[in-house]
């Protein structure tokens, strides 16, 4: 059923997970936190971590029962096929959203940043190509590449440590300046620039080794990127005080802007530069899930031949998105889909599953 | 597209002839008549006349080939000297069969054998007499090394096959012969581990030789490109050597070597792309030196491929980059130049390779002065005369050091021409163009696999143990397991060599 | 399907030929090394750019190009200076802005903005009050055989280093600049002479210029602050009343002067509010000193060394006190207060914050130094 050239070994689902989950959220997390939960963002974060996990939990439990199959495979089985096939297009679109929303993204931070002149689409085009090469190979070279570039997340936290230098811990204090009540709430917030670990629905059948294991490595990924993101928000709290992060839409970047080392200056276009590999293996990622259920309908369980397809629609969706107001609109339906595809539904199909005792072989 | 160029290119092969096979006649006219005619009456067709048994016979033999001392003392001597008998059991040489096709005889003809003919027999003897001449083993001239073995492979395979059973004296040497190119018949042998060497590896080179359907088959470039598994990749995927050494120590690991007649290059295959940057210097020399110097090689592949493209990024887009002290001096060296930093780049490395091409060409008399052209007036005069910039000729200057430091030839070529799409990118969207271009050279080599073996491992997929011999060689007796990646059936290789450290320290 | 592929790759190949629309050559650029603002009539600004030229011809020295400019805005006025000079003007390299007493006098921060917006800007310059004018001191040209902008900007590298004023930079005073709770201090630069010198720390409140500090309590202030240099000096008249060293012979009083270093610092800062809201600060400095230059000589006594310990304690704690006054007067809270207030006395900062400038000046400051002799060079 599922061949052997594409199957993944734990430890690579673990890096899928984390290459999936960090996106661009991250540049812009600390200010939106702020915002909100003021002094106490990070602990926004970690909470948002902890929601993640036990959603993690549910989405396992649901695949756990149908270890052969991906989430296309399995939901006809639990809905009838012609609601399940129609549940399955949404979750194609939905991922497919998800990727142009980042792509959209990224393009506006290196739009505002570095290529100030260079028009939209010649970048968007640079970015889908690679992409576009990595996308359609099969799992396992996809899982190879996430590997090694989770290398760079050490330079990232490397050089948001030389940030430190210039720490005022005092500026997150006092720390439930916000109220609970607001902390709480931020952590909704924080919770999507960690979406990414629904990958684990197109993944499960695909990783080698028994459930327990599976379970394992997402959390771990789970729990490496929470702790990355919650050191990051803590180093941009305690570096812009509380009168300038409203100002400042990506703390990390301009904080490494001013930084100059004796041989380099400007050290936030080296981490943008870096930042590339992440954000294209997110848009990999996304692009995968979906190309592999475009791949199951369309073309008989082959999902490199959706891919272009996928390509030139993540093209459109990035560049009409270039207005706030539609930016904004893909902000709010990515924040209700998630809650839809990703929380609700698994839990009324594991439920449905439970009680007709649907499995899978 | 494809549709579109093979059209222009087709690739119909030739109807195959049948075969005839013609049996010997009685008479040794007509046999002679035959083999003349198949030989177009070449004109170094000879034949001596010989009675043995009481009949005529003839020795024919290409004098071109076949060794005349040989023919002399093996066949001539012993047949003269004895006037009957059987002729195998009479003619001295090793290897003499008996045919009765005499479609065979040109062909055993053109491969340096001679052929003796008797009336009134309807079997000819063909006996090996083949000339061999060879050069002498030398060092090769392009894979020096400062400590270790200096013998080389030769053009001639036998004395190849030699060097190395001589290295692994071992039964399970398998040696296993073929014969490429239609007409050019060229002997090939595939040799490899029996005991560690897998077998459906064997299987898949086994194949894949025996489809080759080529008229001639130039040895190695042509084997290897029917070898490959992605011939279109910028990347070699076969390692060619010409060091007895170092095809012994990859057989040991488990690959496979096809070594030609006619040619000094060993075929490794399946190799990573960290193959391509050891040499068996690194095993002679201390370990941390060896680890140094590997470290280094590897540093030149990244300096090689990106300095060019860095360069034009950080002048032509970001210049802010550069400290102050810095910033200032290349820009008094900038502001005379007429042309962006990518024409600049372009006009540099193209002319490098040019040089580099014509070095290789030059009569060696000639070589000496061409240097001083080379070096003097395109690099000093052309920035005099503000054409190119002093930091440009200072990057060109390191992109060419650094990229022949890599042991293997095909990997220098390679290194250099990655420079040029790098730099491409760099001068349409500067760093993030770079970013996007390593990214895609990184998928690439994630992608390759020959032969069932990741190109890119032990980094992709991540094996830590493999590890000890990639960046930096870590001491001999630590590495206890052979490499994963041509999956070997034996993983043991070193079983606690220093074991008297401990006994030592007891005696105390 | 793969020629769509290849005609797609092939049209977007020659799209991309048709430009590289980021490109910035540098050799397209005039690189500005410094810029002087200050006040002009009409409340326009009136700039000063100092342009960093290195002429080509084989080892000839750089040279500075001096341009001066009016505009309602920094930026307007760097357009205005465009007009004026050849290729186009880029600020990605510049090293420092001078900010003139008058203009500083002013809320600085809409000056600076641009530089906080503009992705190529350079936020690790330097910022300086001028005494007088910034264009002033720029029209200097030259001094003794360095060029302006550069001796301005290592003058105020080396000065870093000898703790005599802060290291700050455009970055670092961004936070504090927005932040009620917290003042920022800049280096002051005067003329000279034909030189210029920068001895002295601008103190700001609100964003605005409101005094400076002399040469001996900008060094205290950094050592409360506790940002110590490489090198921290202070030269003090030992000489007790009634005791001189003055005698027909030897009619100088250099005798009675000590130059010490502080090695090792330990500074504490304690906020502490009592009942009516009335906010004493604790500053503990605990330093370890090493003799420099004392004529007296007589260090290998214990008895002397306690002495000069117990003088030296009272003569730092003084120049704090004096140095806090002045602060006050200034209204320039540079320790911080309103933000540790902020941190950890939350309702005693609401109720403040509205006159914190009135308020900080009735904050009770209480320092202690205490000095300790512990080398004293190779001699006795």
């Amino acid at each position: 059923m599922i061949p052997e050239k594409s199957k993944i070994t734990q430890g690579q689902l673990m890096f899928f997970i984390i290459q999936s989950q960090v996106g661009v959220g991250i540049l812009t997390l600390p200010h939106k936190l702020q915002e909100s939960a003021k002094g106490a963002g990070w602990i926004s974060v970690l909470i948002a971590g902890l929601a993640v996990q036990v959603i993690i939990v549910i989405l396992w439990a649901l695949c756990r029962r149908f270890p052969s199959d991906t989430i296309y495979g399995f939901l006809p089985k639990i809905t009838g096929k012609f609601l399940g096939n129609l549940l399955c297009f949404l979750y194609i679109g939905y991922f497919l959203f998800s990727a142009g929303t980042v792509l959209a993204k990224f393009a506006d931070v290196v739009g505002r940043w570095v290529l100030l002149a260079t028009p939209r689409w010649a970048l968007l085009i640079l970015a889908l190509l690679t992409c576009m090469y990595l996308a359609k190979e099969n799992l396992r070279v996809i899982a190879r590449l996430f590997v090694i570039s989770s290398l760079t997340i050490i330079v990232m936290v490397a050089l948001s440590l030389c940030g430190y230098v210039n720490a005022n811990f005092s500026y997150i204090f006092p720390i439930t300046e916000a109220g609970w009540g607001n902390i709480i709430k931020s952590a909704n917030e924080a919770l999507f620039p960690l979406v990414g670990y629904e990958a684990i629905l197109v993944l499960y059948p695909f990783v080698e080794g028994k459930s327990g294991g599976k379970l394992k490595a997402a959390s771990l990924g789970n729990m490496m990127i929470t702790l990355f993101y919650t050191f990051e928000v803590f180093t941009s709290l305690v570096i812009f005080s509380p009168a300038v992060m409203p100002a400042v839409s990506e703390p990390l970047l301009y904080m490494l802007k001013g930084f100059s080392f004796q041989i380099i200056q400007r050290i936030d276009l080296i981490f943008l530069s870096l930042w590339v590999f992440v954000v294209s293996n997110a848009m990999v990622s996304w692009i995968y899930m979906a190309t592999v259920g475009l791949g199951r309908f369309f073309h008989r369980g082959e999902h490199k031949k959706a891919v272009p397809y996928t390509i030139c629609i993540l093209f459109i969706l990035a560049m009409i998105a270039q207005e706030p107001s539609v930016t904004d609109f893909y902000d709010q339906a990515i924040k209700v889909s998630h809650y839809t595809f990703v929380v609700g539904l698994p839990l009324i199909l594991l439920c449905f599953a439970y009680f007709m005792r649907k499995r899978g072989t | 597209m494809k549709d579109v160029l093979s059209k222009f290119f087709s690739n119909n092969r030739a109807e195959e002839k049948p075969q005839m096979k013609i049996s010997v006649y009685s008479s040794l006219d007509q046999n002679m008549e035959y083999i003349k005619n198949q030989l177009f009456h070449a004109s170094d067709l000879k034949w001596r006349s010989i009675s043995f048994n009481q009949s005529k016979g003839l020795i024919v033999f290409l004098e071109s080939l076949a060794d005349l001392q040989k023919i002399q003392q093996e066949i001539i001597k012993p047949l003269e000297g004895k006037s009957h008998g059987n002729v195998d059991k009479v003619v001295t040489s090793v290897d003499i069969t008996k045919s009765s096709v005499l479609s065979e005889v040109p062909y055993a003809l053109i491969q340096g054998n001679c052929v003796l003919l008797f009336e009134g027999s309807t079997e000819v003897f063909i006996v090996d007499v083949a000339a061999v001449n060879i050069r002498n083993i030398s060092e090769p001239v392009n894979e020096g090394v400062i400590r270790g073995a200096h013998d080389g492979f030769i053009e001639h395979l036998m004395t190849n096959l030699y060097l190395v059973r001589k290295r692994v004296e071992n039964p399970n040497l398998v040696v296993r012969y073929y014969q490429t190119g239609k007409e050019t018949k060229t002997k090939l042998a595939l040799l490899y581990m029996q005991d560690l060497a897998n077998p459906d590896l064997i299987k898949e080179v086994d194949q894949r030789i025996a489809s080759i359907s080529l008229d001639m088959t130039l040895a190695p470039g042509f084997i290897a490109e029917m070898m490959e598994d992605n011939p279109s990749s910028i990347f070699p995927q076969i390692l060619l050597t010409e060091r007895p050494d170092r095809t012994a120590a990859h057989l040991m690991e488990g690959r496979v070597v096809i070594l030609a007649d006619g040619d000094p290059s060993a075929l490794i295959l399946p190799v990573t792309f960290f193959a391509f940057y050891q040499s068996p210097d690194d095993y002679h020399s201390r370990w941390i030196a060896g680890s140094f110097v590997r470290l280094i090689r590897l540093v030149s592949f990244i300096i090689a491929s990106l300095i060019p493209a860095l360069y034009i990024a950080v002048i032509g887009f970001h210049p802010e980059i550069l400290p102050e002290n810095l910033i200032f001096s290349v820009k008094s060296s900038i502001d005379k130049v007429p042309f962006p930093p990518i024409v600049e780049a372009l006009i540099m490395q193209i002319t490098l390779e040019v040089l580099r091409e014509a070095g290789v060409r030059l009569p060696s008399r000639v070589g000496q002065t061409i240097g001083i052209v080379g070096g003097l007036v395109i690099g000093e005069s052309v920035v005099r005369a503000g054409l190119i910039s002093y930091p440009m000729v200072i990057v060109v200057a390191l992109t060419a050091i650094s990229s022949f430091v890599a042991p293997s030839n095909e990997i220098s070529t390679a290194t250099r021409i990655l420079g040029f799409p790098l730099m491409i990118l760099a001068a349409l969207f500067g760093l993030i163009g770079i970013t996007f271009g390593m990214l895609f050279i990184l998928i690439h080599l994630c992608k390759l696999e020959c032969l069932g073996t990741p190109y890119f491992a032990p980094v992709m997929p991540l094996r830590m143990k493999d590890m000890k011999d990639t960046f930096v060689r870590f001491p001999i007796w630590s590495l206890n397991q052979r490499p994963h990646d041509p999956h070997p059936q034996k993983y043991v290789q070193e079983r606690n060599s220093r074991g008297w450290e401990q006994d030592d320290s007891g005696k105390e | 399907m793969k020629r769509i592929c290849f005609l797609c790759v092939m049209m977007s190949l020659l799209l991309f030929i048709a430009g590289c629309w980021d490109q910035d050559l540098l050799k397209d650029a005039r690189l500005i090394y410094g810029g002087g603002y200050d006040p002009a009539p009409n409340g326009k600004l009136r700039v000063t750019f100092v342009i960093r030229d290195v002429p080509s011809g084989e080892q000839q020295s750089p040279k500075n190009d001096i341009i001066t400019t009016e505009g309602d805005t920094p930026r307007d006025a760097r357009d205005h200076a465009d007009d004026q000079v050849s290729r186009h003007i880029r600020t990605y390299k510049n090293r420092f802005i001078l900010i003139g007493e008058e203009l500083a006098k002013q809320d600085i921060y809409p000056v600076l903005e641009v530089f906080y917006r503009d992705p190529k800007s350079s936020l690790n310059a330097r910022i300086g009050v001028a005494q007088g004018t910034a264009e002033d001191i720029l029209s200097l040209k030259k001094v003794g055989n360095v060029l302006i902008a550069e001796e301005i900007d290592e003058l105020i590298k080396s000065k870093e280093e000898t703790t005599t004023v802060p290291k700050v930079t455009l970055e670092k005073i961004y936070p504090v600049m927005l932040d009620p709770g917290e003042d920022f201090v800049l280096p002051y630069l005067m003329e000279q002479g034909a030189r210029v010198n920068v001895s002295r720390i601008a103190m700001f409140h609100n964003n605005k210029f409101t005094g400076t500090l002399s040469s001996e309590e900008s060094t205290m202030y950094l050592l409360l602050k506790g940002r110590k240099g490489k090198v921290t000096r202070f030269t003090q008249n030992m000489s007790t009343k009634g005791e001189m060293s003055t005698t027909e012979e030897n009619p100088q009083i250099r005798y009675d002067f000590l130059t010490f270093n502080v090695d090792k610092l330990k500074q504490k800062m304690k906020v502490k509010v009592q009942s009516g809201d009335q906010i004493t600060v604790h500053l503990k400095l605990k330093m370890k000193v090493s003799v420099i230059e004392y004529p007296k000589d007589r260090l290998e006594k214990k008895q002397v060394v306690a002495e000069l310990n117990k003088d030296l304690s009272k003569k730092m704690t003084d120049l704090a006190q004096k140095t806090l006054d002045h602060m006050q007067k200034a209204r320039c809270d540079g320790l911080g207060i309103g933000r540790q207030l902020m941190a950890f006395h939350p309702r005693v900062w609401k109720k403040q914050k509205e006159e914190w400038g009135s308020n900080y000046q009735k904050v009770h400051f209480a320092p202690v130094v205490q000095v300790e002799i512990t080398k004293q060079g190779i001699i006795n």
